[in-house]
């Protein structure tokens, strides 16, 4: 893949020579006619056919987005003021036409040609205006006619006017001219993705393989086209040589074009810029085509529509026949249905006729009031008989319920004679225990007197046992004194 | 010593009242539990006598020879007076009805008495009773009214009978399909 972008780059740097030489012949035609409108429109067609060698070569390696190819490759640029127009391009028109402004400042020494472009140009966005244009490719168309500018006053300063040089780019017109027809509107945004490669930085071939991955099929497509561009440059850049002659102004631009990227972009610009009003036309063209075809088409259904019509209107006319034979075939069945039900309903009615009649002839035979009068003389029978026990049951219940009050009576006399024995017998106990209570209290008094007889009675035994020991002394004492006196002797 | 002696003293003396007073306490008790003993006989007699009503009057069946005498009369007065069916089927001397009513009652009450019902209260025997007197009494006036047509002794008496008769005829064969 990395040889194959660089492959590509080689022939890139190519084309821009022979692009380079191209433009300075346009500037030389424009110089010949400034006052005529004609002018303009042959500058246009220049550019156009231009950018369509320039696009397709480009597209072979890197399809993709083009605003972001371009911002990247502004920044390589060494002049300040080419970078602020650039910049400033990609915003609204606006801002384009204030950088216009800055054009005209900057470059003073081509003020009058560059002058009347300016002037020219502005129409060009109108027409696009009326011509139903998209907003995405107006500012496109507008960024190009810019870059045309710069472009032009760059290369006025290195090249000289030729005149066969001006008839050799006239016939290359016309073939390039022919070729457009073929070209559509996505050459111009592969276009912008081609210088990512020359300036060789590495984050963009990154994000290019991984676009390549994507857009694989449409590649095959802008290979063949390729192809055919590919032997027309060739065939180009050898009448360029055989006119020019000089080996060494070659091998200057060469150098000036490796070293300088950004004017690749810049006549890619120009050139896509002078390619819109036959792109319109051919536009214009095709929708024409596509209009007419619609009306064709538009006819055709309104050729075909009676068909449809005639088929639908048989098939209403024949549809309904069945449906209402079948329809008529039912009701004159119901019919029939109803006549039948109607004859049993009849004969039904007369079944019960005679049924009613049997059953009052059976009425009167059997005689039902006689039974009547048996059955209501036995519920009357029963109804005495019953009302008799039940009487006679009763005059029982109030007798013993008289029985049993009496005995209620008797029970409560009982009852009373019994509460009042209760009360005598309380009295009683009442006195018994009042009476034991005295007794309590008498055998107390009796407890202390005895208590004090018998203090006594220990008192008195104590002094008789003093009194008949001091006698026993005495009767001792006595006793001891005789031994004494026969001791003497 | 001496102290120890009026010690003992004193508690060989208190014993005595102690026992004295327990026996009034004994004489005090006795009669009071014979009277609560006597009001205990007294409450379960009433409550005996409470009770063999309630058992009485809860039974209807069997009456009482009162009850099915009054039946007896009732049953004379329905044969004797003039009815629905006395005008119909004719009426009884005083005589044959007393004999009629009495082996019809004592009929019935067999039969009743025979039946075994679950009810304590003997309503349902008692209209097993009511509905065969009913029976019997239809059985007995429609035999006696066709005595009476075979009997005939009044021309008036036989023209009326003979009617009879042939109303007789339709529900006797009737009572006989009935039955059937």
């Amino acid at each position: 893949m990395d040889l194959e972008s660089e492959s590509s780059a080689l022939e890139s740097v190519d084309d821009n020579v022979l692009i380079q030489q191209s433009a300075s012949n346009v500037c030389d035609d424009g110089r010949s006619l400034d006052n005529g409108s004609c002018s303009d429109e042959s500058v246009k067609l220049l550019s156009t056919s231009n950018s369509v060698e320039l696009g397709k070569p480009m597209s072979f390696d890197s399809p993709g987005d083009g605003g972001g190819a371009y911002s990247p490759v502004l920044k390589g640029q060494g002049l300040r003021k080419w970078r602020r127009i650039r910049r400033d391009l990609v915003k609204d028109t606006s801002a384009n036409m204030e950088n216009s402004k800055a054009l005209k400042r900057g470059l003073s020494g081509v003020a009058h040609s560059h002058g009347k472009q300016m002037q020219f140009q502005s129409p060009e966005v109108e027409q696009e205006s009326q011509g139903s244009v998209g907003s995405v490719n107006m500012l496109k168309s507008s960024g190009d006619g810019f870059d045309i500018l710069g472009s032009s006053g760059y290369d006025s300063r290195f090249v000289a006017g030729v005149g066969f040089s001006a008839g050799m780019d006239l016939e290359i017109d016309d073939d390039r001219s022919s070729k457009s027809s073929t070209v559509a509107r996505a050459p111009k945004v592969i276009r912008y993705e081609k210088p990512m490669i020359s300036s060789g930085q590495g984050g963009n071939i990154r994000v290019e393989n991984s676009k390549k991955h994507r857009g694989e099929s449409v590649d095959f497509e802008k290979e063949n086209s390729y192809s055919s561009l590919e032997s027309d440059s060739r065939k180009q850049s050898g009448r360029m040589m055989d006119y020019n002659g000089e080996n060494g102004e070659t091998s200057m631009r060469k150098d000036d074009a490796g070293g300088e990227g950004g004017e690749s972009i810049n006549t890619d610009n120009r050139y896509s810029d002078e390619m819109d009003p036959l792109t319109e036309a051919i536009n214009g063209f095709l929708a024409l085509q596509d209009a007419l075809e619609k009306e064709v088409q538009q006819f055709q259904e309104i050729g075909n529509e009676p068909m449809p019509q005639h088929h639908e209107q048989v098939s209403e006319a024949n549809s309904p026949h069945p449906e209402i034979v079948t329809l008529v075939n039912n009701v004159e069945q119901l019919e029939n249905m109803l006549e039948e039900t109607r004859s049993m309903l009849e004969v039904k009615e007369s079944h019960i006729r005679d049924l009613e009649s049997t059953t009052n002839q059976s009425k009167h035979s059997w005689g039902g009031t006689e039974i009547v009068v048996e059955d209501i003389f036995r519920q009357k029978i029963e109804a005495e008989i019953e009302y008799l026990i039940y009487s006679r049951s009763i005059d029982n219940l109030n007798s013993q319920m008289k029985l049993i009050d009496e005995q209620e009576s008797l029970a409560e006399e009982q009852t009373h004679e019994t509460l009042n024995k209760l009360g005598r017998v309380q009295t009683k106990a009442a006195n018994f225990t009042n009476r034991a209570q005295d007794l309590q209290n008498d055998c107390i008094e009796i407890t202390g007197t005895i208590k004090k007889r018998a203090c006594k009675i220990t008192s008195y035994v104590l002094i008789q046992l003093v009194l008949l020991s001091t006698v026993v002394l005495l009767l001792l004492s006595q006793l001891l004194p005789e031994p004494d006196t026969v001791v003497p002797t | 010593m001496a102290e120890t002696a009026e010690t003992i003293n004193t508690t060989i003396s208190s014993p005595p009242p102690e026992s004295e007073s327990s026996t009034t306490i004994s004489a005090m008790t006795d009669p009071t539990s014979q009277e609560a003993a006597s009001k205990d006989t007294d409450l379960t007699k009433e409550a005996e006598s409470e009770k063999k009503p309630g058992g009485i009057s809860l039974r209807i069946w069997p009456p009482t020879q009162k009850t099915r005498d009054a039946v007896l009369n009732r049953l004379i007065e329905t044969l004797s007076t003039e009815s629905i069916l006395s005008k119909r089927y004719g009426t009884l001397k005083s005589d044959d009805a007393t004999t009629v009513a009495k082996l019809i009652e004592e009929e019935a009450y067999g039969v009743a008495s025979n039946a075994v019902s679950s009810d304590d209260d003997g309503i349902k025997i008692l209209e097993l009773y009511s509905k065969e007197i009913s029976k019997r009494m239809l059985e007995s006036v429609k035999a006696r009214s066709n005595a009476s047509v075979g009997n005939g002794s009044v021309e008036d008496a036989n023209t009326d009978a003979s009617e009879v008769s042939k109303d007789d005829a339709g529900p006797a064969s009737e009572e006989e399909k009935s039955e059937a």
